[in-house]
């Protein structure tokens, strides 16, 4: 239907998600040429990392993110805000794309080659009394004290892993808040010196490590490593931590009023898997990830993942493979790329993926947070299941992730699986016995955000 | 028509046969149930639970999940009105009172309620047919009324009384959790001895001089002296491996379910247009259906296409057609979230008939799909398809639904 692909607002180059990695790709692409199509659903660029705290709280972006932001005015980029893609689909040689967005902006956009930016989210790890009011996750912590000036708490207490858990503790600390102890539930990192070589040269990491570090001890808050929080407790809202070695029994008992949970972060594949590009599991991020080629395209054709909705790596290596798709997203579009520009960009790609294995090696997500699982815990909030409920259909012989979810309901609200998939697939591993691989997966169906049915239609009426 | 069967297998019942396995993947590749059922949706279920109390040997083989075909693609309907007349509704009916005891008999909830149907009217056309409708469901003894526009109205105040001129009422009608009725019927069907392998394809039916041998399947071949095919949409595809050549057509339907949210329709609803449909082959049609589930969450539909693939892909056109006609019909739906929709290819027949019975030609086979309204018609046909098995079944005018009846039509 050509007339109809008239009608539709066209793009050589779409790119989903104004993060490190898809400012970069748009900087990288723009480069050459090629013009860019930035969609974010966030008000502001920045994505997560380089999250723009507003103008009215006297904010200012990122250093960092500041030469990319920048580009952001060239004529030939096209910025559309504050707007979900909650489709793509296939037509003709390239793919359709659904935006649903604040009124007067485009319902429909054609474009030829597309770069998926869709970054992560904090990784969700259930226990007895998680969805007690007072507990909420690292991000949306770090998100309310450094953007939104707003403490969310008097006492907190972290648990979680890695060195993002400092930061909030350093920013909570510095807002006035009080740390009452930063859990972290994988061992003293003894190992961290054979990875030397490849911290070589991170220095500014390093020291915004050592800064947040020292800013606890001062503080007083104590750091416990190989330790959880085991049950939050509390009548409406938290008042109690209990907490506990990893895999061991209740220690100790902590009031608090806020817990911030920070156990890594986890993909976001949603977009990618409803387009219909292949998954596969990787133990090591314990997360599903899209399958990419040596160009970061996926296995359909003009489709590229990069940044960490294709596995965590952090805002370096995203804005790393930002750019080399954007690269071979240009080759694509028939623009001349220069052979040195590409090894250059894989060179440093290498460089930067080295340091990010190194903080998966030293924090894996646990593999016993399981074990704090009790039968009466909410696993799908949205649906309100419990543990008890998904063992029970287990037990009468449902096998796969999709069996349990079409008989409980889990894993069928609003978050179309984003908080309870991991851990549904975590439990249901345990119980039979089998790794998380051989479940099945649960395909993203559209919508894949919540949009308002008048919302679906291809104009506004 | 030809309702005697093999016999079945010596270790049917007692004697020296081994223990049955109480799970599913019990049976060893080679081993010889006395039957298998292929397609493990609403259908397919229920006769392998019926089979299985009724003492038969029986495996189940579905090449996904559990109802992961159209049995998991529908708004859970327990629906009389749109009944074929004559044999169709006599059994729509027989089959529907079964409802009000079947949690019981399966020890299970299947979230079974009445909840009242209202079939949408729009232009006089419709009228004159519903009200034809009306009076032959009546001569019935089902308790449909045709409601004017102010009557439809109270009933569901969040219709737009522009969009409608009156609705056929049904207030029995019901709704159940799909999903839920086909795990109560292999849970039940488990605790008798029936063996389900789920996520095994079966690759062909094994017919050996006129008479059926067993499946070959991606997890070994199989043998039974009967094979009774239920696949749904699938159906086609496999009865080929058996040189049958059935006359199914596959609809393309697509529909969508908002979140949760304050209840605003009691009745399940569908637009009369449903019945003068003629829907050219690759076209989209779009007709108004909803269902608000117990949670809350509403489900709209359906977008439709003829199709000739086998598929589950989402089209860019089905959504958005789909929320224009739901906001036609209830614009307080405007502002609803949508979380999610579906895709299911759906069997049907050119005389809205089901394929229901043995195969001329190749003993043992029977085929059960292709039914119109198949939550309602679940219970019955389970047992119906169980007892042509074990010769209970005999009623003579079942020939009416004979998966031959086209091909001899053909030849006359």
């Amino acid at each position: 239907m050509p007339d109809l692909i008239a009608q539709h607002l066209q793009a050589e180059l779409a790119i989903v998600g104004a993060g490190p990695a898809g400012l970069a790709a748009a900087a990288e692409a723009s480069d050459l040429g090629v013009p860019v199509t930035l969609i974010d659903i966030f008000p502001r660029p920045g994505g997560q990392y380089f999250k723009q705290t507003p103008p009215e709280l006297d904010g200012v972006p990122d250093g960092h993110a500041r030469p990319l932001l920048d580009r952001l005015s060239r004529a030939e980029m096209e910025v559309i805000s504050d707007t979900a893609v909650w489709g793509i689909f296939p037509e003709g040689e390239g793919y359709l794309l659904c935006l649903y967005g604040p009124a007067g902006t485009p319902r429909r956009l054609l474009a030829k080659k597309v770069i998926l930016a869709p970054g992560a989210y904090d990784r969700p790890v259930p226990f007895p009394g998680w969805t007690l009011p007072g507990v909420m996750t690292a991000g949306a912590a770090l998100t309310l004290v450094k953007h939104q000036r707003l403490l969310p708490g008097r006492r907190f207490l972290l648990s979680g892993t890695g060195p993002l858990q400092l930061v909030l503790a350093r920013h909570l600390l510095d807002a006035g808040g009080e740390v009452a102890a930063v859990l972290d539930a994988n061992p003293f990192p003894w190992r961290a010196w054979r990875h030397a070589p490849a911290a070589w040269g991170q220095w500014e990491r390093l020291a915004e490590g050592w800064a947040a570090w020292r800013t606890m001890r001062k503080a007083g808050a104590a750091l416990r490593w190989g330790h959880v929080v085991r049950r939050a407790e509390g009548e409406g809202e938290v008042a109690r931590a209990v907490i506990g070695p990893v895999g061991g029994d209740d220690t100790e008992t902590i009031a608090v009023d806020t817990i911030c949970l920070g156990h890594g972060l986890t993909p976001s594949v949603h977009l990618a898997r409803q387009a219909g590009c292949e998954h596969r599991y990787d133990p090591v991020q314990q997360a599903c990830l899209p399958v990419r080629d040596e160009w970061l395209q996926t296995t359909l054709s003009g489709i590229f993942v990069v940044g960490d909705g294709a596995g965590i790596g952090g805002k370096d290596v995203a804005q790393w493979e930002g750019r080399l798709a954007a690269l071979a997203a240009a080759r694509k579009l028939a623009r001349t790329v220069a052979a040195d520009r590409i090894a250059a960009v894989r060179r440093e790609l290498a460089r930067q993926r080295r340091f990010a294995a190194v903080l998966i090696d030293l924090f894996p997500a646990s593999a016993h947070l399981g074990d704090l699982l009790t039968d009466d815990t909410v696993l799908c909030r949205c649906e309100e299941i419990t543990v008890g409920e998904i063992r029970r259909v287990v037990a009468e012989g449902a096998e796969t992730l999709n069996a349990v979810r079409m008989v409980t309901r889990a894993g069928m609200g609003r978050c179309q699986g984003r908080m309870c998939g991991g851990p549904v697939a975590e439990l249901l591993a345990r119980e039979l016995g089998q790794p998380v691989d051989a479940l099945g997966q649960v395909t993203p169906r559209p919508p894949v955000v919540p949009v308002p049915l008048e919302g679906l239609l291809e104009e506004e009426a | 028509m030809n309702l005697t069967p093999l016999p079945l297998s010596p270790h049917r019942r007692g004697g020296n046969s081994a223990p049955l396995p109480s799970q599913g993947g019990g049976w060893e590749v080679g081993g010889t149930p006395d039957a298998v059922v292929v397609g493990g949706g609403l259908i397919g279920s229920s006769i392998a639970y019926h089979l299985a109390r009724a003492g038969v040997r029986t495996l189940l083989i579905e090449q996904g999940d559990l109802a992961s075909g159209a049995s998991g693609a529908n708004f859970g309907n327990v629906q009389v009105e749109d009944a074929e007349f004559g044999l169709s509704l006599e059994l729509t009916l027989r089959s529907y009172a079964r409802f009000a005891s079947l949690g019981a008999e399966l020890d299970y909830d299947v979230g079974y309620r009445k909840t009242g149907n209202l079939l949408l009217i729009e232009n006089q056309h419709q009228w004159a047919m519903m009200r034809q409708r009306a009076t032959r469901l009546q001569a019935a003894g089902v308790r449909a009324v045709l409601l004017d526009r102010d009557e439809t109205c109270r009933l569901e105040p969040h219709l737009a009384p522009e969009a409608i001129l009156g609705a056929l009422y049904n207030p029995d009608e019901g709704m159940l959790d799909p999903f839920r009725l086909v795990h109560a019927y292999t849970r039940r069907g488990r605790d008798a001895g029936l063996a389900v392998w789920t996520h095994t394809r079966v690759s062909g039916i094994v017919v050996r001089s006129g008479r059926v041998a067993g499946v070959a399947t991606t997890r070994g071949s199989v043998s039974a002296g009967w094979v009774i095919l239920a696949a749904g949409a699938w159906s086609r595809e496999l009865g080929r491996t058996a040189g049958l050549d059935l006359p199914l057509q596959w609809v393309h339907g697509e529909a969508a379910i908002t979140g949760p949210l304050p209840p605003m329709a009691r009745n399940a609803m569908t637009t009369a247009a449903f019945f003068e449909a003629t829907e050219g082959a690759g076209e989209q049609t779009v007709g108004f259906c909803l269902r608000q589930r117990p949670h809350g969450n509403v489900m709209i539909g359906e977008a439709a296409r003829v199709t000739q693939r086998l598929s589950r892909a989402a089209t860019a056109t089905a959504l958005p057609a789909v929320a224009a006609e739901a906001e036609r019909w209830l614009p307080a739906l405007r502002r609803a979230a949508v979380i999610r929709s579906w895709a299911i290819p759906v069997a049907f027949t050119a005389d809205s008939r089901p394929l229901l019975g043995p195969v001329d030609g190749v003993a043992g086979l029977l085929v059960a799909t292709g039914l119109k309204s198949t939550i309602i018609l679940t219970p019955l046909v389970g047992e119906l398809v169980a007892g042509m098995v074990t010769g209970e079944t005999r009623d003579a005018r079942l020939v009416e639904f004979s998966p031959s009846r086209m091909r001899d039509a053909a030849q006359d």
